[in-house]
């Protein structure tokens, strides 16, 4: 296969999250009519935008015929007269690879001299003059003359090939630079000019301060951001994968936010990662590579030349630690500078895009390790810190926040656990004080050996007057077939959340037998109050309206437990109250439910398996197979393994379908529970519409709508079937069960 | 369908069309357009076997729903055979099987039609 690779590019396996703003590029470039607007691409450093130049050059290159990409990077500290050579020599270069179709030609090292000669001796006699007006240029040292022949360069290729350039110019912001005569002034005048006969794509590195004459031209601005959350996790994932180096999905979905989805930081991390052969598979490791590299390593190093022009550490340090803009006077007065000094020091912010100027005032807009960076070159170097005192800082500060977030999730986690037990109920009979808090507290209070629940006090206990005996009397639960989260039933209510749990008493599956139990869930370390308990029972009520057929049983679970009165209405009441710890004792007695393997220690953990499904003919397939193989080895029976496989078929085409872009990526991450497989399918979506997912069509002839039976599909095949909003994308979460099934047998009655 | 196996064959007045192993948009159209030439041609019996058809995914469905509309216009009869499970729940889900008869084997299928005729193609 031909070698597509034109200017260096890094691994299209370590390229994530830019595909569908790459494809509006090259949409814009090809267009033939030339509706589009030039196209400037504004970014901080190290987002990776002259890695989308070179991928929309790259591909205009290969898959278009209607224009002549011409890349050109500008460069630091160049005279004007030896840009316009560069320069021209790009264009000519480009324009025979190109037309030659030879990606070899835009890399040839060449004299201006050498290029004219091929020019010459290819009777390119229309190019050729414009190396030779050049060359004469040079000779007479006259910078205007060659930096106008060469800005109208590109409009003479066009007009000398009948096809139009569209120039790539990355860095055009370095443009400024560039000065070609006695008063400073610079060529990016020149390029304007160049720019308005045509099609282009830029890329600057500030908002602020736009190339004259483009600020107010037809023009396409665009911020290029870090990468998503879920596409920078995805990122680190697969450079893990591809350099030996372990991680948990937890660490890296912290390491892509601190990170701010910046592709430079990531690599470099992963890499500090490899290089010390260790793994992202805890925060501390995390916040060591983290320090570690923003310090000292390899981070540490770029940002010290980046930041390098910036001659007052104490102005920096105030921009960073400012809450909102300063003003220029401010700033001044504070650290007693006068204008030009505090100028040198913003203006290398602002060209660095880490300032923003607003009204003569200055906001912070760097990035949160170019912060850590100064904070540790500041205290350490200003403040006089040891190294060691600030790293230790700045490594509790990491720990801090990774403890925060992940107590975030444990958070969200009261109701999965809540939905484990309720999946476990299985007709199993339990002591009744893990349903009963009221008792559960007088028994604990009372029972100052420390009786377990389920353990009745010993008989040397004397009874407590106001224990009543029925609360350690068993409880029997139902089976439980399903659960869901009552918001979708409940409009404009506030208040604990309510899960509600359909299930059969007795293990009979019949009518006679249904029960549903509404389940408030209060997750907070906050008791459950009185308000709580009427906003329950009110709320529980009218749901129950939706259940008429069948026994309802309602119960408060609560993390941080009930105050007295609350258990005790709740008690009145016969609503069930069951507080953290008595969740914990819940689950514990429980047996699993029938198909769940157990370990010598316990249940089998979880265990997570991922898959990237590139968009390509009937890729959903490998996840089907992927879905087979974790079912069975789940356990699953043979029925359930063929539900989750076409559920999960329909999940991908929807995600390749509702995807922003064709090419993009759908991410499988499957994880296998004790009690369930949970499958998240992800994509750089737009978002699902879920009246887009109903069926829709002609109903003719009786016969069932045509189209968007996917919704419904995967509803009805599996046992909870969710859609969540993330960054940058959509997810979709389906759950299977390991539930046993009704004894009954197939009820296909056509059959 | 299986390896080896003919997508179709001929049994006196039905035709019995065997289905793919994943049938979706290519594969349902495929089977909808053989089905469609049938028509053309005079069937009036058509059986659709699923015994080597391990998914249906919710685009085929679609082409199958199309396809039983297309064999009412032409006031002929298609009868499903030999799904699995899934593909049972899944046509099930859609309504399909309140419209036309699904029966577990192709043998089981070919009872339920009349007896065979033997010019149907020329």
């Amino acid at each position: 296969m031909k070698d597509r690779s034109i200017f260096n590019t890094c691994p299209d396996s370590e390229f994530f999250g830019r595909s569908s703003l790459i494809d509006h590029m090259v949409a814009s470039a090809s267009d033939p009519d030339h509706r589009h607007p030039g196209i400037i691409l504004s970014a901080k450093r190290w987002t990776g935008k002259t890695e989308v130049l070179r991928r929309v050059h790259r591909e205009l290159f290969w898959t278009n015929s209607r224009v002549i990409p011409v890349y050109y990077q500008f460069k630091d500290s160049v005279s004007a007269e030896e840009f316009a050579e560069d320069y021209i020599k790009e264009v000519v270069k480009q324009y025979l690879s190109f037309t030659r179709r030879d990606p070899s030609m835009a890399t040839l090292q060449a004299t201006a001299g050498g290029l004219e000669r091929l020019l010459l001796d290819n009777d390119q006699l229309d190019l050729a003059a414009f190396v030779s007006r050049h060359l004469e240029a040079r000779r007479a040292s006259d910078s205007r003359a060659a930096i106008k022949n060469a800005a109208s360069m590109p409009a003479s290729v066009a007009k000398i090939s009948g096809i139009n350039v569209y120039l790539i110019l990355d860095d055009l912001d370095k443009s400024r630079e560039i000065g070609f005569d006695s008063k400073g002034r610079g060529i990016t005048g020149e390029f304007s000019e160049a720019l308005s006969m045509g099609p282009f794509a830029a890329s600057v590195s500030s908002t602020t301060l736009p190339p004259e004459g483009l600020a107010g031209g037809y023009v396409e601005t665009m911020d290029l951001k870090g990468l998503s959350p879920g596409d920078a996790s995805q990122m680190m994932a697969e450079l893990c994968r591809a350099w030996g180096v372990g991680f948990d999905a937890e660490i890296l979905g912290l390491a892509a936010e601190r990170l701010e989805g910046n592709p430079m930081y990531m690599k470099n991390i992963i890499w500090a990662a490899h290089r010390k052969g260790e793994g992202l598979t805890g925060l501390k490791n995390l916040a060591g590579l983290y320090v570690e590299a923003v310090t000292t390593g390899s981070i540490s190093s770029v940002l010290r030349s980046a930041l390098k022009g910036v001659v007052d550490l104490r102005v920096l340090r105030a921009c960073v630690k400012s809450e909102g803009p300063v003003t220029r006077e401010r700033l001044m007065e504070r650290f007693r500078l006068n204008e030009a000094a505090l100028s040198a020091t913003l203006d290398a912010l602002a060209s660095m895009n880490l300032l923003e100027f607003d009204l003569g005032t200055v906001a912070w807009k760097g990035d949160r390790v170019t912060e850590d960076f100064i904070e540790y070159i500041y205290s350490t170097g200003v403040k006089g810190k040891s190294p060691e005192e600030v790293k230790t800082w700045l490594v509790r500060d990491i720990l801090k926040e990774g403890f925060v977030r992940t107590s975030d999730n444990l958070r969200t986690r009261l109701a999965e656990e809540l939905a484990a037990a309720l999946k476990s109920f299985d007709g199993q009979t339990v002591p009744g004080l893990l349903l009963r808090h009221g008792a559960f507290a007088r028994t604990l209070r009372s029972d100052d050996k420390g009786s377990l629940p389920g353990h009745p006090p010993q008989p040397h206990h004397p009874p407590q007057p106001h224990q009543p005996t029925q609360a350690h009397q068993g409880v029997t639960l139902p089976c439980i077939t399903g659960c869901f989260d009552a918001a979708g039933m409940e409009k404009n209510e506030t208040g604990p959340r309510i899960l509600i749990a359909h299930g059969f008493h007795n293990r009979r599956y019949d009518s006679g037998s249904e029960v549903v139990w509404l389940v408030g869930v209060k997750d907070s370390a906050a008791p459950v109050n009185m308000g709580d308990v009427e906003n329950f029972i009110r709320r529980a009520s009218i749901l129950v309206d939706g259940f008429r057929t069948a026994r309802v049983v309602k119960w408060m679970v609560a993390r941080g437990g009930f105050s007295e009165e609350a258990a005790e209405r709740l008690d009145r009441d016969g609503v069930y109250s069951t507080a953290a710890e008595q969740l914990s004792l819940l689950r514990k007695n429980l047996a699993a439910p029938t198909g769940v393997k157990k370990t010598a220690t316990g249940l089998l953990p979880d265990k997570e398996f991922e898959v990237v499904l590139p968009a390509s003919k009937k890729a959903e397939l490998v996840a089907a197979r992927a879905a087979g193989e974790i079912s069975t080895e789940m356990g699953f029976d043979e029925e359930a393994i063929g539900q989750i496989k076409a559920a999960l078929v329909e999940a991908c085409i929807n995600a390749f379908e509702h995807s922003k872009d064709r090419s993009t990526r759908v991410h499988l991450r499957f994880v296998a529970a004790a009690d369930r497989l949970t499958v998240y399918v992800s994509n750089a979506g737009i978002g699902f519409d879920e009246t887009l997912l109903k069926p829709t069509g002609r109903d003719q002839g009786g016969l069932p709508h045509k189209r968007g039976w996917g919704m419904e599909l995967m509803k009805g095949l599996m046992d909870e079937v969710r859609f969540e909003r993330l960054d940058g994308g959509t997810r979709i979460v389906l759950v299977k069960y390991l539930i046993k099934k009704p004894e009954e047998g197939d009820e296909r009655g056509a059959r | 369908m299986k390896e080896g196996r003919d997508s179709f064959r001929v049994l006196g007045d039905v035709v019995i069309l065997y289905a793919e192993n994943y049938i979706n948009d290519i594969e349902g159209e495929k089977l909808e357009d053989m089905c469609e030439a049938f028509l053309k041609k005079g069937a009036k019996k058509i059986l659709i076997d699923f015994s080597g058809t391990d998914l249906i995914n919710s685009i085929g469905v679609s082409i199958l729903i199309g396809l039983i509309e297309k064999v009412r216009d032409c006031k002929a009869v298609v009868f499903f055979s030999g799904l699995k499970k899934v593909n049972y729940d899944i046509i099930d889900l859609v309504g399909i099987t309140r419209h036309i008869q699904v029966f577990n084997s192709e043998d089981e299928a070919l009872k339920e039609f009349e007896e065979p005729g033997s010019d149907l193609l020329v």
